[in-house]
């Protein structure tokens, strides 16, 4: 066999002895299909992580703690899920650079495929958030089972107690709270929404500092967002709605 | 062997060697060689290195020609790995800094005319990048080395780089305005 020495014929001669080969078309389908379900994999964990921070929001009640004034906000600062939101940033992010493979990703600047990617995951984040999927996770990791994500699903910590309430006087309330029952001191300057009763019953969000086991409470909001129902109850509700 | 199938387009001849007809892939690389020559030469400014790397572009072309889309150009497809083998050989150099993390990409930027100069502005500018397009960055020097010495369109380029039609205005702007910054220095 001739030897070429020149680059182009050197190349068709591997060719052509097989030294080189194409790859094939399977294996070229293979590659984008592995591709695409990572895609997938991260698009639904995003969803979820976003749904489930969504959902934990909500069911600890700390959104209603900028109703304090700067001391809520404080807390509400300081309880947010970080870790979540730094790993759902990361999660977007993963998919906008497995999206700009694709014309339609990398012809836009980045912030275009970012905000979408975000915009489409909080949507369906939000529709997942109307199924019974994280009551019923929540109850379950309560209860022992899929302890992976029980990180996930997490009460109101620190200077915020969530609870029904037992007992109460005119200075006084008695909660049953997940940290156990609690008393909480009633001041003057205790902050109430107006207009609002406290009944015995009533599940109430309350901020306030705890000293000896008693919380000497800075204000106090009904609390009963449907998200802490958990899936039975959910059903119960509707029963009672017909 | 290019010239019996002279009247063939890149695609078509790229379809054929897709079917077997391997023969045929020694026509694309005789049309392509002297344009990847120039632009990895100009792109790398290293002529040793620029050697390897076309040989390279040219392998990987073939092994994942199954990947091209006859739908699409097969010049601006061969250019994108001619730039990923590039890249991969300024990271292998170590001496010229690259940026993980293009700034240029992230916002939207107003989408540059593309105006086509003059017989006159052109001569300019190529004697411009003649004197001053080994000093500029690979960020900016590729998009001078595509737009005025290859004669790919913004879109090209575009495809080429996996970067937005309005960075490959505001880089070339950039670029210009370096290269003027750059000369006048050189003038001093």
């Amino acid at each position: 066999m001739i030897e070429h020495n020149d680059p182009i014929s050197r190349i068709i001669d591997q060719i052509e002895r097989g030294e080189i080969t194409m790859h094939s078309k399977v294996r070229i389908l293979l590659g984008t299909i592995g591709i695409a379900a990572l895609a997938a994999t991260v698009f639904m964990l995003s969803i979820y992580l976003i749904s489930a921070g969504w959902f934990s929001l909500r069911a600890s009640g700390i959104l209603l703690l900028p109703a304090f004034g700067a001391r809520g906000i404080t807390a509400l600062l300081a309880q947010l899920p970080w870790v979540l939101i730094a790993m759902s940033v990361v999660l977007i992010g993963v998919l906008v650079s497995l999206v700009r493979f694709f014309p339609f990703a990398y012809r836009r600047p980045i912030a275009y495929s970012a905000l979408c990617a975000l915009g489409i995951s909080g949507v369906l984040a939000l529709a997942v958030n109307e199924t019974p999927l994280h009551p019923l996770l929540n109850e379950r990791a309560d209860a022992g089972a899929f302890q992976v994500v029980k990180p996930l699903y997490w009460s109101a910590q620190r200077d915020t107690f969530v609870g029904t309430v037992l007992a109460r006087d005119t200075a006084s309330l008695t909660l049953d709270t997940e940290r156990g029952v609690l008393p909480i001191v009633l001041q003057p300057e205790t902050k109430y929404p107006a207009g609002a009763a406290i009944a015995v019953g009533d599940r109430v969000l309350i901020l306030g500092d705890m000293t000896d086991g008693t919380v000497v409470a800075y204000g106090i909001r009904p609390f009963d967002d449907p998200a802490v129902f958990s899936a039975a109850s959910l059903g119960e509700r509707d029963d009672r709605s017909e | 062997m290019a010239g019996d199938h002279a009247e063939l387009s890149d695609e078509t001849i790229a379809t054929r060697v897709q079917s077997g007809e391997a023969a045929l892939y020694g026509v694309l690389m005789e049309r392509f060689a002297g344009k990847m020559a120039r632009y990895v030469g100009r792109f790398l400014g290293n002529e040793s290195d620029a050697e390897d790397v076309i040989q390279e572009v040219f392998l990987k072309a073939y092994t994942h020609l199954q990947q091209f889309d006859a739908e699409r150009s097969f010049s601006t497809w061969l250019y994108r790995i001619a730039h990923n083998e590039c890249i991969n050989a300024i990271k292998r150099r170590k001496r010229e800094p690259l940026p993980f993390f293009d700034p240029d990409t992230i916002f939207p930027h107003p989408i540059a005319k593309e105006t086509p100069l003059d017989h006159a502005e052109r001569a300019e500018m190529l004697a411009l990048i003649a004197r001053t397009l080994d000093a500029l960055d690979p960020k900016y020097r590729e998009p001078v080395v595509l737009y005025y010495i290859e004669e790919r369109s913004y879109h090209e380029i575009a495809d080429i780089m996996h970067i937005p039609l309005a960075t490959v205005g505001v880089r070339l702007k950039r670029a210009r305005e370096r290269m003027q910054a750059l000369h006048a220095a050189q003038q001093v």
